[in-house]
């Protein structure tokens, strides 16, 4: 085993992690907002009798250790993230982050997780046909009518379809994960109920990105099947399907899978435009809601699982793509 | 063929895990076994915050600072009083009456026999005396509480005589304490929370008071929270509520609150967007909405007449007044607004009427006085009308717009605005989300007076404000609903902090004479005939001094739907404020009645 390589792309894991946190950390301490003294002013705008504001302020503020000096607030987050306490939310307080995190994954992987997945599927295999010479001609039709929804931003193509197939046909649901009379159990009908409501999201994200996948794809395909062991493939006789998929595709999946990669490290973050637009309760949604409050434990937490995800899908593909491709080295 | 071989096997195995990753996420949480109640007979409410989820759902602390008791704890908790602003009623729920002593400094409350908890122990005046001195320990120490520092201010100690009577020693003279402190109206108030619960939380800022498995929370409402989930939050119907025992409710029996409410079930979901609302309307999806705008309550009433109301019908306003009257605030920390007459000048340069006419499409009225319209007000409104005919309150006038800027040393620059020593006067306006669409109006009407006024909200607008950092807010009163005290304690210098210091007094107004009135006003009790004359000074000094500007009465404008509940508060018969936003529905829900019936 190349233990060196390895060791390295470990530290380099780390050190990734750490410098992307610090960064994490300093970010949302730049907005004008006060969250403590917001959330507890969103009281006074309620009508609760806020007379003197500052002692609860100084509480919250002290509760949270926003009183410490900037540098001891920073090393009290690198301790919270090592020991993997995210702490409480300041905006949902007593809600601990990692409660709220792991009641929104669920929603985030089973949406955006499935639909990227698909999506990918989806367009690697019609870019491999539209290059691929012997294909059907419907195919190379199909891919430019993706590619026009490309072009959309998939929260755009959301509100269209809620437009037209919610709020006009009401075929689908407006918005949330199920419906309110919807009582959580393993019936089917709870479970047609979630697909139910999960379609347009699913859809908007799946339309709006089969022809960027497709493009992609197409492009290795038609860089592969200009190469000689194409050729000689179909000199020794081998079949076209063999040919396509352990010949053209296998070599054409490299770039594929590393794209791949990176977008399944980005899940942990939601799709926060359309789970807004759908109301969907996954952690798009969390983050949505902690930026808007200024959040900045839930904000942590949830960037983190963003750095943390994607910097451990690289490292899985810089171990992996020697397995995928033996041209790569570690 | 090796390679290919260990490809596919890696593809095989990394397809599984995607299935069961993808299987995992639709089951999201936990499964429990609730009772399937029709939706007949579910009454499902829209809340207030901004959906489209719940930021909160778990939290049923009704102390805590990070809740919002309009999801859930206003449906399941009862207070000691209630109190209907629209017939200006003090109804005793938990308690049955009190009385003070002379000079104000004690009052003793007698509290209902034959209360329950949900867990079946008794409701007694030891849970009044430990939530009330929770309260005041926790504000005169971590002051992490919230409103427990206003308990600490007014509360030397509480003390149980019996079982059923709770006596309140005063820090001072306090006649306004019962309705401040133990009345629940809009969303002030407190809710009594149960002792042998309570007593063992060590930290009560951080309890969540929520584990269904331990029937937690337990109150002594007429609703049991059964589940709570970021989409909503579901609560059913206690048929063994306390208030359905013989004899409980004495000489208040009879009342409609005395009997079980007959929704089972309860559903609260979180605020959704005006269209969106409108429809679930229509559609039957809700039948109480949140807030609504003009237009769209007009629609809704056109498509859907059968079964869409509010207060008053189908004419305007569609609603009744808030406490809530809406204001142009300066932040008088600023130098360029300390000239009286500059403000002035601002106030000349408005027209409050078309505001009210573009905004609320005439659904409103303009304001004389800092009070909201409320039965309790009209003497003072009455001399406030007065006054405000002299004053020339709410009338635009131009030239003497401009005569006051010319006296104030200003002269229109090469632009046409106002300027002074080479310095124009700008001014930016913030404020409440709520009040945006008069934002535009306001600015362009200041504009083509001279006045380089701009309207640009921003979201961080109550840190910006809190912290003295605006110019100019859209803002209402939120002072007196019952007496006039609490309006002139808004304006009392002890709030007036220097800019870049927290205050929720945004004008930061300080002025010795107001001080001394609500300091006058404050010994007083209630409806005594010598607070008017004070009153008038004071309401004197506002329009002189323009502490702020005028610009309309707010109101609640809900729309119901009588598809499957009827029997809404209404102007004919007001039996409780129908807005969900505020602490009071649970007496509306005693009120409901099935459609049909």
């Amino acid at each position: 085993m190349p233990w060196v390589p390895i060791v390295k792309r470990v530290i380099m894991l780390f050190v990734v992690i750490i410098a992307a946190a610090s960064i994490n950390f300093v970010l949302p301490k730049l907005a004008p907002k006060n969250p403590v003294e917001d959330k507890i002013m969103e009281h006074a705008e309620n009508g609760a009798q806020m007379n003197d504001i500052s002692g609860l302020v100084a509480a919250y503020n002290e509760k949270f250790g926003l009183d410490k000096p900037i540098m001891v607030q920073y090393f009290n987050y690198l301790e919270g993230l090592a020991t993997f306490d995210l702490g409480y939310s300041i905006t949902f307080y007593p809600t601990k982050v990692s409660d709220m995190i792991l009641n929104a994954l669920p929603w985030t992987i089973g949406l955006v997780f499935t639909s990227t997945i698909i999506a990918f599927l989806l367009g690697s295999v019609l870019g491999a046909l539209v290059a691929w010479r012997n294909s059907a001609r419907i195919i190379k039709y199909l891919v430019p009518g993706f590619m026009v929804l490309a072009a959309l931003p998939y929260y755009l193509l959301g509100l269209v379809m809620i437009y037209l197939f919610a709020f006009i046909w009401r075929i689908f649901p407006l918005s949330g994960g199920y419906s309110m009379f919807a009582i959580p159990s393993m019936d089917w009908s709870y479970i047609a109920d979630v697909l139910h409501h999960s379609l347009l999201p699913a859809l908007s994200i799946v339309l709006t990105s089969v022809g960027t996948w497709a493009l992609a794809m197409r492009g290795m395909m038609v860089t592969v099947q200009g190469e000689d062991y194409m050729v000689y493939a179909e000199a020794n006789g081998i079949g076209p399907v063999r040919r396509f998929l352990g010949y053209g595709v296998r070599n054409a999946m490299l770039p594929q899978i590393t794209t791949l990669a990176l977008h399944i490290g980005h899940i942990a973050g939601g799709a926060v435009l359309v789970e807004r637009v759908f109301g969907y309760p996954g952690l798009g949604m969390v983050l949505f809601q902690a930026i808007e409050g200024a959040d900045y434990f839930v904000i942590y937490g949830v960037v983190l699982m963003i750095i943390v995800m994607v910097a451990l899908a690289m490292f899985l593909m810089d171990l992996l793509g020697p397995v995928i491709d033996p041209r790569v080295k570690l | 063929m090796k390679g290919l071989r260990d490809w596919r096997s890696h593809t095989a195995r990394f397809a599984a895990t995607l299935a069961l990753l993808a299987g995992a996420a639709l089951v999201p949480t936990v499964a429990l076994a609730l009772d399937q109640v029709p939706r007949e007979d579910t009454l499902v409410s829209e809340s207030w915050p901004t959906g489209p989820a719940y930021k909160n759902y778990e939290n049923m602390n009704p102390f805590s600072a990070g809740n919002d008791l309009r999801n859930h704890v206003v449906f399941t908790s009862e207070p000691l009083f209630y109190w209907n602003q629209l017939n200006n009623d003090v109804i005793p729920f938990l308690a049955t009456g009190y009385t003070f002593n002379d000079d104000y400094t004690q009052v003793t409350v007698s509290l209902r026999d034959g209360v329950t908890w949900s867990d079946g122990q008794p409701f007694t005046a030891d849970d009044v005396a430990f939530t009330f001195e929770l309260l005041r320990s926790n504000g005169e120490g971590k002051k992490d509480l919230l409103d427990s520092t206003l308990v600490a201010t007014a509360v030397q100690s509480v003390n149980v005589v019996d079982p059923h009577t709770v006596r309140f020693d005063l820090k001072q003279p306090d006649p306004r304490f019962v309705l401040r402190i133990l009345t629940v109206s809009f969303t002030t108030g407190f809710f009594p929370v149960p002792k042998h619960i309570w007593e063992k939380v060590e930290d009560p800022a951080n309890f969540n008071n929520f584990d269904l498995a331990k029937g937690w929370p337990v109150v002594t409402g007429p609703y049991k929270v059964v589940d709570a989930k970021p989409e909503r939050i579901i609560m059913d119907r206690r048929d063994d509520w306390w208030g359905t025992k013989d004899g409980v409710w004495g000489d208040q029996a009879g009342a409609y609150y005395s009997s079980l409410p007959v929704p089972k079930r309860i559903i609260t979901v979180p605020g959704m967007d005006i269209q969106q609302r409108a429809q679930a309307l229509m559609a039957g999806d809700i039948d109480w909405g949140g807030g609504e705008s003009i237009p769209v309550i007009k629609s809704m009433l056109a498509q859907r007449p059968d079964i869409i109301t509010t207060f008053t019908g189908d004419k305007p306003p569609y609603g009744y007044t808030d406490w809530w009257p809406t204001a142009l605030w300066f932040n008088l920390g600023l130098e360029k607004f300390q000239d009286k007459n500059v403000r002035l000048a601002m106030r000349y340069a408005l027209n409050p009427q078309q505001v009210i006419d573009i905004v609320h499409e005439g659904a409103s009225k303009l304001l004389v006085s800092p009070f909201p319209d409320f039965k309790a007000f009209q003497p003072y409104i009455e001399d406030a009308t007065v006054m405000a005919k002299e004053h020339e309150l709410n009338v635009q006038d131009v030239d003497k717009s401009a005569a006051l800027m010319e006296k104030a040393g200003y002269a229109k620059d090469a632009d046409g605005f106002w300027a002074k020593d080479g310095v124009r006067l700008s001014a930016n306006i913030i404020g409440a989300k709520a009040l945006d669409p008069m934002g535009p109006i306001i600015a362009e009407q200041f504009r083509r007076a001279g006045f380089d006024i701009t309207f640009a909200n921003r979201p961080d607008y109550r840190a910006v404000m809190t912290a003295g950092k605006a110019e100019l807010m859209l803002w209402g009163f939120n002072g007196g609903t019952y007496d006039p005290y609490d309006t002139l304690e808004l304006f009392d210098s002890r709030y007036a902090a220097p800019i870049g210091e927290s205050s929720s007094r945004y004008a930061r107004y300080k002025n010795p004479e107001v001080d001394q009135l609500a300091e006058e006003i404050k010994k007083l009790p209630i409806n005594d005939e010598r607070i008017r004359p004070l009153v008038k000074r004071f309401v004197e000094i506002w329009m002189d001094d323009v502490i702020n500007i005028p610009i309309a009465q707010w109101y609640n404008q809900v729309a119901f739907s009588t598809q499957r509940w009827t029997n809404w508060p209404n102007e004919d018969n007001p039996y409780a404020p129908p807005i969900n936003g505020h602490w009071t529905v649970g007496l509306v829900v005693h009120g409901l009645q099935k459609a049909g019936n």
